[in-house]
């Protein structure tokens, strides 16, 4: 008994295999109840979000290009910049940022959650019953995680290269941003984008959900899954960012 | 007489700093059966049959095996045969009362949302819970929240049921409904209240004396 209030550390090789495990042996009549847990999540997690996203992507967007352009200018390499700048946030910030969004508004909020379902003993109440919690608790988040990942990464992208396509325009050169831009971004990048962005969101929903969800049996875990559960998801988002990067680039 | 639950010397621990024990009893099938125990205890009790928790000595045999199984899939799997309600009611606050009862139905009793739903709504209307389907934990009563949970245990109709302290927050008749209830659902009973009050009085069929 003592031992429940005391948090354990987690394993996260033995939460995947138990992931994976749990999305074999799913119960087939579950899947219209978790389809509705994963459609309220992507609200929270995306729709509600879209308009601080955009505020976001402008904030960024428009300082960089104030601050870069009138410089790559002056220099005599506006084109240059213009396509670092469109790679930049296509293949790398496009789906970084979006991931960290997540990671601070839903991430904490599902760290906190599982870890207070713990605490009042919904999770016990639920595992005394047969219930799979990582079933019940964590796939349907990884998977509104990723959709909305993917999504807002491309929402993100879609409002930076507008910002960028109205500052061009605004010069009179949009003309030769929108060549620039069909040249420098592919399909691939989209789907790569979309791929990205749904492996970041499974990867956050992932430890902020397995520091939820073995958070002790005590309400000082409950900052403290949280805390961890944003550390390592922001550990996530960079490193799994860093690796996409070496495969592209250095193979 | 098939024996569906057996405690032989099970020595526990209840805090950090407490050891609890040793403890055996027996509680035969088809029968129910209570322990007049601490909340504490009854909780530890409950854990022990849930197999959430393991004993430091001794052994738990519930319907003829060791609760805590090899793997968290067959301990999840023989969970779904013995129902367990603590005392902290632990329904999911996300969730309206219907839709705590329907969980354990889809996600452990294998039923369809379509069956589940069914037979969610036949037992909110046999135990009159009508009036609160449709809202969540925070919002109802504390007597139907009681209710909610300990139905909640029974839903997919286990082999055994346990249940901490079922009586004492509710009226008497509500109890005795509720129990009932139970008692059609589920083979075999376990109560671990802290006093014997009405209906437990009538309703049970053999107290244990625990033995500490």
């Amino acid at each position: 008994m003592g031992d429940r209030s005391v948090r354990k550390d987690i394993n996260p090789l033995w939460f995947l295999g138990a992931t994976i495990r749990s999305a074999v042996r799913y119960p087939p009549g579950a899947l219209s109840f978790a389809f509705r847990v994963t459609l309220n999540q992507i609200r929270f997690t995306t729709v509600q979000a879209l308009p601080i996203l955009i505020l976001v992507s402008v904030l960024i967007a428009v300082p960089m290009l104030l601050s870069v352009r009138p410089i790559a200018a002056s220099l005599g390499v506006s084109d240059v910049v213009d396509r670092i700048l469109i790679v930049l946030f296509v293949q790398e910030l496009g789906t970084i940022i979006p991931a960290l969004l997540v990671v601070a508004r839903s991430g904490t909020a599902v760290a906190a959650e599982l870890a207070t379902a713990r605490i009042t003993g919904e999770r016990d109440a639920l595992e005394a019953l047969g219930v799979d919690t990582i079933q019940y608790y964590v796939l349907p988040r990884m998977v509104a995680f990723a959709v909305s990942v993917a999504a807002m990464a491309l929402f993100f992208n879609a409002a930076v290269l507008g910002a960028m396509a109205f500052a061009q325009a605004r010069s009179g050169n949009l003309s030769s941003f929108l060549t620039l831009l069909e040249s420098s971004v592919s399909a691939a990048d989209v789907w790569l984008t979309v791929f990205k962005g749904a492996f970041f969101g499974v990867g956050v929903a992932a430890v902020c959900s397995m520091e939820g969800i073995e958070a002790g049996d005590n309400p000082i875990y409950i900052p403290i899954a949280v805390s961890r559960g944003t550390m390592q998801a922001f550990l996530w988002v960079f490193g799994a960012s860093a690796v996409f990067a070496s495969i592209r680039y250095l193979w | 007489m098939v024996t569906a639950l057996e405690f032989q010397d099970v020595v526990c621990p209840i805090h950090e700093h407490e050891i609890g024990g040793p403890w055996s009893f027996t509680v035969e099938e088809g029968s129910l059966s209570g322990v007049i125990t601490s909340p504490t205890i009854g909780e530890v009790l409950a854990r022990l049959c849930a197999g959430s928790v393991a004993p430091i000595s001794g052994s738990v045999l519930v319907l003829g095996r060791d609760p805590v199984g090899p793997s968290r899939y067959e301990q999840l799997r023989f969970s779904r045969r013995v129902g367990v309600c603590f005392h902290r009611h632990g329904l999911s606050s996300n969730l309206t009362l219907r839709q705590n009862l329907l969980v354990p139905m889809i996600f452990a009793g294998g039923l369809g949302s379509r069956e589940a739903d069914l037979r969610v709504a036949g037992i909110i209307q046999r135990l009159k819970l009508e009036r609160w389907a449709d809202t969540r934990p925070a919002h109802l009563p504390p007597e139907v929240r009681i209710v909610a949970s300990i139905s909640r245990a029974a839903v997919h109709e286990p082999d055994l049921l346990i249940l901490e302290d079922p009586a004492t927050d509710l009226t008497t008749d509500l109890a005795e409904d509720l129990l009932s209830w139970c008692k059609e659902r589920s083979g075999t009973m376990l109560v671990l209240p802290p006093t014997v009050a009405a209906p437990l009085t009538d309703l049970v069929d053999t107290w244990i004396p625990l033995a500490d």
